[in-house]
């Protein structure tokens, strides 16, 4: 274990400094995914101001529904997305075997190599719409609720690594990846809203069957109390079972590539 | 001169078709995308009770969306991209030694790249919009004048995009400034929201910029929503701002090419 | 009558940035940046006839590029004059590059999804190319490179020997008078050089094209060139014909001997020992006291030989010992 923190923490390194060799450019690409990442609770002001919204949501609870959203793809842009990339490019060039041949498990070495400087950035602008909607919603920073709302986040973090592998595994087989990226990555967007707005078989089947909704929907509804522990068990087990889910197509992607002479 | 653009523009639609994989998944998301937001706006016109919100109604929403994806097809405008890659590369040297001038070659180029998309991208979408949607057919005018107003449009979106690319010059990588410019583009022109969710106020200041006509004038076009004189006039707008900005280009390229040829990359 | 090219104390001056490596350095560079100024090139005046094929060599970084950049179009100098067929290059870009052809030996010039002969018909009707004397050329020069199959392949897909010849075939479909070569042996194996080699000679002898060839290999500029320009470090330290360098400099040769054993020290006279290890031996020859023939006798005699290298010097030593006799 020792030594795939010691490879996180020298990747973060190095993304730092090569990312500071170009500051201008690295400033202003984070302000510009902060501003990008902002125009969607404008835009939902918008819609506030001229409308009641989303049932069941209030303005402040949106908010506190979209800061989670941006909170766990930041997180998610901060430690994964590299992963899927690393692997869609090197497989494209041929130098995939690169990963083979060194002295770590090849997707744990790729977990811990994946670092993106400018998803902070994102995380930064998540934590704020998060903060300000627990002010404004007088919601108790030391409760059980955010107990709960911390434990499903991780679920969402988890989820997105899953998604992750699983689109890393699929390039193995499918010569035109990238889009493959795009494809399965829209899917997440379905979660960019609550699920209120969605009927109840949809609802059903982004909970159990591509639980997309656990990035964003669960945690919030977690926090502001509308969800029990039962739930929450019940929505975080087909989450663990992507999981195993995509860890078995990785293995079987590695075992196809390194057995057709890579 | 016609010969020219013509091959120009063939290469950059035989150059697309090298990459219609892209087109294809497009053509997936971009239903897709649409469906959410039918349903986001299906919860959000339910729950308020009101018919109308801010002069649309649901259907003219999906409408507006729909077209607002179309457009953003036909608008698509890789430059400012290729700018960056090939300024930093040093490859522009072989735009130079081209006898056509840089910024009309990559304008057909992309020209070129667009003209797949009617066929992979706009077409094929706007039969969804229309069957599965709900989006009307537009009369003859409205129609007529949308098709015109979204060559405008994309000629100005092209002009923007060149003024941001030709920072590579001073800046070298500028990443940051391209996604700068994308987002508060697209959200200025009414990509996001219509602009008439904007207070009164903002709406009079879009009225001065350029990037309501790149998307929400056309989409107006096509909803009727203007008088016929109205939709001359803002025609005629469309190509006062390519006048003035093509104008702040041509003086913009002499000083980057002075900077480039200077630096000599 | 005037000469096609003519060059007057042109000058080049860069200006760039320090960039040390590590996180503190980058940090720093945060709030302050180093310039440093560098002088590519520091006054070169040269001419250029009609129907000549010019050979430009230098080391890396001796300026080279930069004096084809400024005789191309696509550089402003700091100061001085170039005159290229009644053109300032840079003045009238558009107009001026329809009457020349460029190849850059590190550059992509052809499109890089499709197909070269995509490319080549790009070129036809962006240079104005009447139809049937397009098709002559393409069918001629498509034979003499044999490109036939490459030139249908997408030219991501292609080797780097196959990617220059196509470039070559790019640069030279509208019959320019002048063309640039900027290293357009790298990565050719050595059949396809000479074939090269013989093309260039044939275009020039056909049809009077001007050549200006810059590069490294010692071989092509024998081949190709009568006259020949040395830059180093931003001037001209030599310009004349080949013939004469040859006479004159080329009088040393680089042996590298590998053995297993020896029955003496080595010991020969004009032999200077450059580099000795227990079973390698690199002697530079100075054919003016003594013959190669000697030294391979006196070798054969004294060494158990296990291979033998003949080598004449680097460009770097010619232009070291042009500046020493300078």
């Amino acid at each position: 274990m020792n030594k795939y923190l010691k490879l996180w923490v020298k990747t973060f390194a190095l993304e730092l400094s090569s990312d500071m060799a170009y500051k201008g450019n690295f400033i202003v690409k984070s302000l510009g995914l902060i501003l990008a990442d902002l125009i969607g609770p404008i835009v939902m002001l918008l819609i506030y101001a001229n409308s009641l919204g989303i049932p069941g949501w209030g303005f402040e609870e949106f908010i506190l529904f979209q800061g989670t959203f941006i909170l766990v793809m930041g997180l998610s842009h901060a430690f994964l997305f590299i992963f899927p990339f690393q692997v869609i490019e090197n497989v494209r060039h041929g130098t995939f075997d690169k990963f083979l041949v060194k002295p770590f498990n090849t997707m744990l070495y790729l977990t811990f190599s994946s670092i993106d400087i400018e998803g902070f950035a994102e995380v930064f602008v998540g934590l704020v719409l998060i903060i300000w909607a627990f002010i404004k919603l007088n919601l108790i920073i030391l409760s059980f609720n955010t107990l709960l709302y911390l434990f499903m986040i991780v679920i969402a973090f988890i989820f997105m690594y899953s998604l992750m592998v699983l689109i890393s595994s699929l390039s193995f087989l499918f010569v035109k990846s990238l889009g493959l990226f795009d494809l399965l990555f829209k899917l997440t967007d379905v979660s960019r809203y609550p699920m209120n707005i969605y009927g109840f078989e949809m609802r059903l089947i982004f909970t159990f069957i591509l639980p997309v909704a656990v990035i964003s929907f669960y945690p919030a509804s977690a926090l502001l109390g509308t969800l029990n522990i039962l739930n929450l068990a019940l929505i975080s087990m087909p989450v663990i079972a992507f999981l195993i889910f995509s860890i078995i197509m990785w293995n079987l992607a590695m075992k196809k590539y390194t057995s057709s002479g890579g | 001169m016609y010969k020219k653009i013509k091959s120009i523009i063939r290469m950059g639609f035989k150059d697309a078709v090298a990459y219609r994989f892209h087109f294809y998944i497009t053509l997936i998301t971009s239903p897709l995308q649409l469906l959410i937001y039918y349903f986001l706006w299906k919860a959000i016109f339910s729950y308020s009770g009101q018919e109308i919100i801010n002069g649309f109604t649901f259907e003219l929403m999906i409408s507006y969306y729909a077209l607002n994806m179309i457009i953003a097809f036909f608008t698509w405008s890789g430059v400012e991209e290729w700018l960056e890659f090939d300024v930093r590369n040093g490859e522009l040297v072989n735009m130079l030694l081209k006898p056509f001038k840089v910024a009309y070659f990559y304008f057909f180029q992309i020209l070129g790249v667009n003209s797949l998309s009617i066929i992979l991208e706009m077409a094929p979408f706007f039969l969804i919009a229309v069957f599965f949607f709900g989006l009307k057919i537009a009369p003859v005018f409205y129609f007529l004048t949308f098709v015109i107003s979204i060559v405008l449009a994309m000629i100005l979106n092209f002009l923007i995009s060149y003024l941001v690319g030709m920072t590579a010059f001073w800046f070298n990588r500028i990443g940051g400034i391209r996604r700068v410019k994308r987002a508060t583009v697209v959200f200025l022109s009414g990509g996001m929201i219509p602009l008439t969710f904007f207070p009164i106020a903002f709406q009079k200041i879009f009225n001065y910029l350029p990037f309501q006509y790149i998307r929400f004038v056309p989409i107006n076009i096509y909803l009727g929503n203007y008088p016929y004189l109205k939709v001359l006039i803002m025609i005629g707008i469309q190509i006062t701002w390519i006048l003035i900005l093509y104008a702040i280009a041509e003086f913009v390229w002499y000083k980057a090419f002075k900077k480039f040829a200077g630096a000599g990359a | 009558m005037q000469p096609m090219i003519v060059v007057k104390d042109l000058k080049k001056i860069y200006k760039t940035y320090e960039r040390e490596p590590g996180l503190i350095n980058a940090i720093k560079s945060l709030f302050h940046r180093k310039y440093e100024y560098k002088e590519a090139l520091k006054g070169i005046s040269f001419e250029v006839e009609e129907g000549e094929i010019l050979g430009f060599i230098g080391p890396n970084g001796a300026g080279k590029s930069t004096a084809i950049k400024a005789l191309s179009g696509v550089l402003f100098p700091t100061s001085g004059e170039v005159n290229v067929m009644n053109f300032i290059p840079w003045k009238d870009r558009v107009k001026y590059v329809k009457h020349i052809g460029v190849v850059f030996g590190q550059k992509e010039q052809l499109w890089w999804d499709l197909p070269a002969i995509d490319t080549f018909y790009l070129h036809k009707d962006l240079y104005e190319i009447e139809e049937k004397e397009f098709e002559k050329r393409l069918k001629n020069m498509v034979k003499i490179l044999q490109i036939e199959d490459v030139m249908k392949t997408p030219v991501r897909d292609l080797s780097l020997g196959e990617r220059m010849k196509c470039k070559i075939l790019a640069a030279l479909i509208h019959n320019p008078k002048l063309v640039f070569l900027d290293e357009p042996s790298i990565g050719l194996d050595m059949v396809a050089k000479e074939r090269l080699v013989d093309f260039i000679k044939d275009v020039n002898k056909k049809y009077h094209t001007t050549f200006i060839v810059t590069t490294h290999d010692m071989q092509d500029i024998e081949r190709l060139c009568k006259r020949i320009i040395i830059i180093n470090h931003g001037e001209i330290i030599y310009e004349g014909f080949l013939e004469h360098i040859k006479d004159k400099y080329l009088k040393k040769k680089l042996i590298d001997v590998k053995f297993e054993s020896q029955k003496s020290d080595f010991n020969l006279k004009g032999c200077k020992i450059l580099n000795k290890t227990k079973y390698e031996i690199k002697i530079e020859l100075n054919l003016e006291k003594n013959s190669i023939r000697n030294l391979v006798d006196y070798l054969l005699t004294n060494f158990e030989i296990v291979d033998i290298t003949v080598q004449d010097p680097t460009i770097e030593e010619i232009i070291k010992t042009i500046y020493q006799n300078v």
